[in-house]
């Protein structure tokens, strides 16, 4: 589904020309996250997801995208859980593809 | 990066693209940037280079980067360590600043906010005013009041405003990167930057581009312009740690540099002016380095325009007290612990023990006996922990048990000699002596000293405690047998 302009999302440092060249290799690799987090989910690797979330969870922070940030951490938390929700799981997935493909209509825009 | 420097930074996160944020924005508010990605590599950076600030990642993947906080805190106690992680949790945040990290950022922090932060911590301190006297230089990170002691700062009131290159000489663990930094805070550099490097544990192709820096394009790694050492410390001083252990091939660049005041960058045919105060230290005797070859006589006769001698600690045993008081207080700080200054007792067998490791080592005594002990205050047997290694050996005709030769003595028990590793006693001599696993365990200061005690009462057994036929058998002079009795509190009696 296509992402409209007002759905995009921008980083925090969007108009701080230093960032772009890394705000971009960020969003570039966003795909590569998701298709190791969705992997891990589907190995039931809970551990792993665990951590990869963190990763995101601390480069979505620093890179200014609060919204992924939090997710991923929503991710985190309960992949963290001793009777993980998968359920719940699948859905977040779902839902930080989504913001993921949104910040990446906000990177073309920018 | 930009004319401001304001220090030496390392950032340890396991997310690569994290770093490369942080890394990018830091510098851009004048640090220089180093990246760890485990705890590992923390350790390395640590061990080569005096870095003002770390970033400390609270969760490294598959490891706790609070792990690495007691490691940080003991080896670099300069650096002020930065939590920073994607949340905040109270709980963390008081653990980590109760064991030594100066504050905990969260990642959403912006980084000019970051930044302000650490330059907060890691500011130059003000000058300290001229005409110090013991007190002030105790400011400054110099405890003593012997003679030896007074002497030193005696030659450091006079060296101070000199920029003349100075040549540290002394044995491991004498305290010369703490007087580098004291002559430094008192000198007129004393709002400049002051930096160290250890020449040894850098690897020779990446001490080059340390010192001189390098331009893009220089090499595989160098993906942006990198300026050296040398040049960023230009108007501050530079100490050389372990001067002796530099390769031959950067010795002569270092030479020139000292000779011409230029530096070039890897790559760059553009030489740049410095005034860099240097300040260079080793351990080892570098005339003798000199006739072997391996430390250029010319690059010697230039770093060695002031030499100041280190007194090691058995030179200057009346400074001992005042020592262990200043690290109680310290270790009682880190760990939370209330320990009292040890017993007249105890105090006596600091002060006749050799302390072959110097300060270094007393300090590590220290800081195990406050972590140890049982009580509020310090026993012997938590001092000297690594001479206390079980006893499978007993004394000839003591009459006693061990464990009452203990409690009659204080004294060391008799290091192990159990059935867990068998190393030849000598080569060729066909004999084979069992050392105990744990001496294994330790670091080798330490090992040393539980051997010599070891090899001693072997002898001294065997010999039925005759001192002149021990310390021919030992190749050495009966004074040193004596020394060495009284050093491990050996009493001959016990094995006649």
């Amino acid at each position: 589904m296509a992402v409209t302009k007002n759905e995009a999302i921008f980083s925090l440092y969007k108009d701080q020309p230093i960032y772009r060249d890394l705000l971009q290799d960020f969003v570039s690799c966003l795909d590569e996250r998701m298709i190791q987090s969705r992997a891990a989910f589907e190995d039931e690797s809970w551990k792993d997801l665990s951590r990869l979330m963190h990763q995101l969870r601390g480069a979505a922070a620093t890179y200014g995208y609060p919204a992924l940030a939090e997710i991923a951490g929503s991710v985190e938390l309960a992949s963290g859980q001793p009777a993980v929700p998968t359920e719940s799981l699948a859905v977040y997935i779902e839902e930080i593809v989504s913001i993921c493909k949104k910040i990446e209509a906000g990177m073309e825009l920018t | 990066m930009p004319n401001e420097y304001n220090g030496r930074l390392l950032i340890v996160d396991d997310d690569r693209q994290t770093c490369a944020f942080w890394k990018l924005a830091l510098s851009e508010a004048g640090f220089l940037v180093d990246l760890a990605h485990n705890l590992d590599e923390m350790k390395d950076f640590v061990s080569r280079y005096s870095i003002d600030a770390v970033l400390l990642d609270l969760n490294l993947g598959h490891e706790n980067g609070l792990d690495g906080l007691p490691y940080l805190v003991s080896k670099s106690p300069l650096s002020k360590v930065f939590v920073l992680t994607a949340h905040a949790s109270l709980e963390t945040a008081i653990w980590a600043l109760q064991n030594g990290a100066t504050g905990y950022i969260t990642k959403d922090t912006a980084p000019d906010e970051i930044a302000a932060q650490i330059k907060k911590h890691t500011q130059v301190p003000d000058p300290i005013p001229p005409d110090m006297s013991g007190g002030e230089f105790a400011r400054v990170g110099m405890i003593g009041n012997s003679k030896a002691f007074q002497e030193l700062c005696q030659r450091l009131q006079q060296l101070k405003n000199v920029d003349s290159t100075i040549l540290l000489l002394g044995e491991s663990g004498t305290g010369k990167e703490v007087i580098a930094r004291s002559l430094h805070k008192i000198s007129n550099r004393s709002t400049e930057r002051f930096e160290a490097i250890n020449c040894a544990a850098i690897p020779e192709n990446l001490l080059e581009s340390e010192l001189f820096g390098h331009k893009r394009g220089a090499f595989t790694d160098a993906k942006v312009d990198r300026k050296g050492i040398l040049e960023l410390c230009s108007t501050g001083t530079l100490l050389f740690d372990e001067i002796g252990d530099m390769p031959l091939s950067l010795q002569a660049k270092l030479l020139r540099v000292l000779q011409e005041r230029v530096v070039t960058p890897v790559g760059s045919a553009t030489p740049i002016k410095i005034q860099t105060r240097v300040i260079a230290a080793t351990h080892r005797d570098l005339i003798e380095e000199v006739q072997s070859g391996r430390f250029r006589e010319d690059l010697y006769y230039r770093l060695s325009v002031v030499p100041l001698y280190i007194p090691p600690l058995r030179h200057r045993k009346e400074d001992i007290p005042l020592l262990v008081e200043s690290f109680i207080n310290e270790f009682n700080q880190r760990f939370n612990r209330v320990i009292t200054m040890p017993a007249d007792s105890v105090m006596r067998r600091l002060i006749a023990y050799d302390w072959p490791g110097n300060i270094r080592e007393l300090r590590n005594a220290i800081e195990r006996a406050v972590v140890l002990t049982q009580n509020d205050h310090i026993r012997v047997e938590d001092l000297f922990q690594h001479l206390h290694l079980p006893n499978n050996t007993p004394k000839k005709n003591s009459g006693l048990s061990q464990q009452q030769n203990q409690a009659n003595t204080q004294a060391i028990s008799s290091p192990a000699v159990e059935s867990s590793k068998s190393t030849p006693a000598g080569s060729g001599s066909g004999l084979e002596v069992d050392i105990d696993e744990k001496i294994f365990q330790l670091p080798l200061t330490e090992a040393k000293q539980a051997f010599e005690k070891i090899y001693l009462e072997s002898l001294l057994n065997d010999t039925g405690g005759n001192i002149s036929e021990t310390s021919k058998r030992a190749g050495r002079y009966r004074a040193d047998i004596y020394r060495l009795l009284e050093r491990y509190d050996l009493h001959v009696d016990e094995f006649r």
